[in-house]
């Protein structure tokens, strides 16, 4: 079904059971409690005079991850956390990590970072949480970061790690994804 | 009122005042604008045609507290530690989930162990240090994160922030402390 603008009646117009149906019954069924299937859900416009619902997901990758690695780019971990969602273009993560470099002490040590990637837009250190060794050691960070202008339908979005150099731990990871 | 499913017509069929009543008054009570009662509000599903508004709650607690007692994992509860220190705290009614954000400034004043703090909900302790921030920092920094709890059942929760240190002989502090919660 579709959303039908409704028609203006005018004194004296019967409406006809084709009226009703386009009226009473499918613009009904595009309401959103119409389209309500579970609870904790919101909704999203998914187009013109449409709408889905979308839930909250959370993944977590709690166990220490240690990253030793000579790429200057992010990369993934076996551990994750990713999770995989419909959405209708757009969509926040929300992302935190206890991070810090083994190697290294404080100011003079490379950095560690994690943030997240799609399959549309790779991990930026733009909105990452970064931390450096010594005094900080396993400090919490939390960002956030919207992705707009995807591709509407199922993505998957991973958390991702880069150390400047050295080896990297990183723990108590938490991704959230608010689809839009 | 309930949601009811649509029905077809078909010509010939009269309209009659109970189908009206039924898919045209109480069918647009069960709507968004029909749920409203204020403003600011999320209008959220609570079950299969089922929508209800949900408010954002937000507490700050700008008093600076002064915390020794050990970080209070659901472990340590078990072999009888002491109450946590909490607060903000905030009465939320929700779904069953609830988006949870919570920051503060922290500091250790005292010893070389990490000061840290969590959510909790409904007085139940975190399970491990999981969801805590962390600092080992002597200088106040602001430090927070936000989690996504699921408790799987309708209600209505308190939920609010414990402290503690990773060792008992360390001393934090805790400032502007903040706590916002979006049930869902």
């Amino acid at each position: 079904m579709a959303w039908t603008t409704p028609p203006t009646f005018v004194v004296g117009q019967i409406p006809t059971a084709a009226d009703l149906n386009a009226l009473l019954r499918d613009n009904m069924n595009e309401t959103i409690p119409a389209k309500a299937s579970r609870r904790s859900g919101y909704f999203a416009s998914a187009g013109t005079n449409a709408l889905a619902e979308r839930h909250i997901l959370r993944a977590t990758a709690f166990e220490t991850k240690d990253m030793t690695m000579t790429s200057t780019s992010f990369a993934s971990h076996p551990k994750g956390p990713s999770l995989t969602f419909e959405h209708s273009g757009s969509f926040l993560a929300i992302y935190s990590a206890r991070l810090y470099t083994v190697t290294g002490s404080s100011g003079t040590g490379g950095w560690c970072a994690v943030a997240p990637a799609s399959s549309e837009e790779s991990a930026s250190l733009n909105y990452s949480v970064r931390n450096h060794g010594g005094d900080d050691a396993l400090f919490r960070a939390q960002a956030q970061h919207l992705f707009t202008g995807h591709t509407p339908g199922e993505t998957t979005v991973e958390l991702q790690y880069q150390v400047e150099t050295g080896t990297g731990r990183f723990a108590q990871c938490e991704l959230i994804i608010m689809p839009f | 009122m309930v949601w009811t499913a649509p029905i077809t017509f078909y010509d010939g069929d009269p309209l009659t005042a109970a189908q009206l009543n039924t898919f045209v008054r109480d069918n647009m009570m069960e709507t968004g604008p029909g749920k409203a009662v204020r403003d600011s509000q999320l209008l959220v599903t609570d079950n299969v045609n089922l929508v209800s508004p949900r408010q954002w709650a937000r507490a700050i607690d700008k008093t600076i507290i002064t915390v020794d007692s050990e970080f209070p994992t659901a472990e340590g509860k078990e072999d009888g530690v002491d109450d946590p220190v909490t607060g903000p705290t905030v009465t939320v009614a929700h779904g069953g989930a609830m988006l949870i954000f919570y920051d503060a400034r922290i500091r250790i004043l005292s010893g070389d162990a990490s000061a840290a703090y969590a959510p909790v909900v409904d007085g139940q302790s975190p399970e491990n240090t999981a969801t805590a921030v962390r600092s080992d920092h002597t200088y106040f920094a602001r430090a927070g994160s936000c989690t996504y709890v699921d408790l799987g059942e309708p209600g209505i929760s308190e939920v609010s922030v414990a402290y503690g240190v990773l060792n008992n002989s360390t001393t934090a502090q805790y400032a502007l402390r903040r706590l916002t919660v979006l049930p869902f």
